[in-house]
């Protein structure tokens, strides 16, 4: 009972990285190596993986767990951008209560994916003074990693998409007047701030890694769009493109960050994929 | 930049951390646990004040009682054993019975024997009468007839001596009579009378 206790007490910290294409599941990060306890593959465990809303994640969750063994601890999520949507929510004036803000946030989710957002879970860094961004995942996943919380020894300290743990994880190095664009598998999230304040969210999709001089042309059809003007700094965090094609703008400054650390070798997987990388944002973070 | 407060896992509660009935069977148990301490804490502490409130109505009580004691004893050493004796013999002599002596003395008066003095001894304790008679025989005589008093039972001759250098004839007696014993009030002629 004491064993027990002390293990309820002094958690390890779990790291569960939802890629693209696989999920893996990483306890404890040594001088060695992320140890990686468990490497399913979601095209077999996954029905429905197609589209998000079809997805049915209890059998690749529960399988992913049953892979590790028995573990216990506190399992940091990290779900890639591939399962996520992004966008940005502006409270009105004479807003009346959370509630209101989450039915006015489903709303412009449908707008904007055309989807229903039954099929979907909600959260947005909840403000009802300024805009913020919102994002949604499936809600099926969620429902299925609260399952395995709730029937394993596991507890789900957080379930986090990816650029948000990007983006958190370097929140203090990030200025107020920028772009930040978080770049994931098959899309990246762009954020247009100014003084602090979020002015425009939008996620591009991309099957090869676009070069930096697509991107920032991106970056300033958004700005043109929103009729913004472009901001000097650009950062750019996760896998970035090489700033080796950087174009010859010396208005910008483009800023990668966390480019230069180095991810530990995983310990049970010969290469080092995204859904890896994301378990060790939860893991490491 | 401020980080960004979004997340999907719904917050938990510190009891809710174990996530299967094990655990939260577990964190009821160290409630219950801890609880239990928690009174037991309780009661002993209660225990403990309780005592520590009797004992303290105790030591209030014995030192009144060594303060009183102290201040006796600081009394009856205000006076010292020989200031004390002194007292006593002063307040014994004071207290002296000396009309019934004198009266004693009157009663047995004889016309052969003239009594020159009579002393209170007051650290011999004694009574000290000196007399002048004109043989052995009256004093004696004067002698036998005090002893019949009981305050001079034990009178006693200590000294005798001549007197009269111009030829007549007289003696001198001292005699001592212990005074532990106070002569008891008679009646006296005058009384009588």
């Amino acid at each position: 009972m004491l064993r027990k206790l002390g293990k309820s007490l002094g958690q390890s910290r779990l790291g569960m990285g939802v890629g693209a294409g696989e999920m893996i599941i990483v306890d404890g990060v040594s001088a060695d190596g992320a140890r990686v306890t468990s490497m399913l593959p979601l095209r077999d465990y996954l029905p429905g993986a197609s589209s998000p809303e079809t997805a049915i994640w209890e059998p690749a969750v529960s399988t992913a767990l049953a892979q590790a063994g028995k573990v216990s601890g506190t399992l940091q999520v990290s779900v890639s951008d591939d399962w996520a949507r992004y966008w940005l929510v502006t409270p009105p004036a004479g807003l009346g209560s959370l509630a209101e803000l989450r039915a006015l946030a489903a709303n412009r989710f449908e707008q904007l994916f055309g989807a229903a957002a039954e099929s979907w879970h909600i959260e947005a860094d909840w403000h009802d003074d300024r805009a913020m961004l919102a994002c949604a995942l499936p809600k099926s996943l969620i429902s299925a990693l609260n399952e395995m919380s709730r029937q394993s020894s596991c507890t789900l300290g957080s379930v986090v998409p990816e650029s948000v743990r990007l983006i958190n994880g370097d929140a203090g190095s990030l200025g107020n007047d920028n772009w930040v664009c978080t770049f994931g598998t098959h899309s990246f999230l762009a954020l247009l701030r100014a003084e602090g304040k979020l002015l425009a969210a939008r996620q591009f999709r991309f099957d090869l890694l676009p070069t930096l001089p697509e991107v920032l042309a991106r970056l300033e059809t958004e700005a043109l769009r929103m009729g913004m003007d472009m901001p000097q700094d650009i950062f750019l965090l996760g896998d970035a493109p090489s700033l080796v094609e950087l174009p010859d703008r010396p208005h910008l400054r483009v800023v990668p960050i966390g480019r230069q650390r180095v991810l530990p070798n995983p310990i049970g997987l010969d290469r080092k994929t995204d859904a890896y990388r994301l378990a060790l944002y939860g893991a490491m973070n | 930049m401020k980080a960004l407060q979004i997340d999907f896992a719904p917050r938990q509660r510190w009891y809710e951390a174990g996530t299967d009935k094990r655990h939260r069977l577990l964190w009821a148990g160290v409630c219950v646990v801890m609880l239990l301490l928690l009174g037991a804490s309780v009661a002993t502490a209660w225990k403990l004040s309780h005592e520590r409130s009797a004992v303290s109505a105790r030591v209030t009580t014995l030192r009144a009682a060594l303060e009183a004691g102290q201040e006796s004893a600081a009394r009856s050493d205000d006076l010292s054993a020989e200031a004390a004796e002194s007292v006593q013999q002063a307040n014994q002599h004071l207290n002296y019975p000396w009309a019934n002596m004198l009266g004693i003395l009157e009663r047995n008066a004889q016309p052969q024997v003239t009594l020159m003095s009579v002393e209170m001894g007051v650290v011999r304790q004694s009574n000290k009468l000196v007399i002048e008679a004109a043989d052995v025989g009256a004093a004696l005589s004067y002698v036998e007839n005090l002893r019949k008093q009981p305050a001079y039972a034990s009178l006693m001759v200590v000294r005798q001596e001549k007197t009269g250098t111009d030829g007549a004839q007289g003696m001198r007696f001292t005699l001592e009579a212990p005074v532990a014993q106070a002569p008891e009030p008679v009646t006296t002629r005058a009384d009588a009378r």
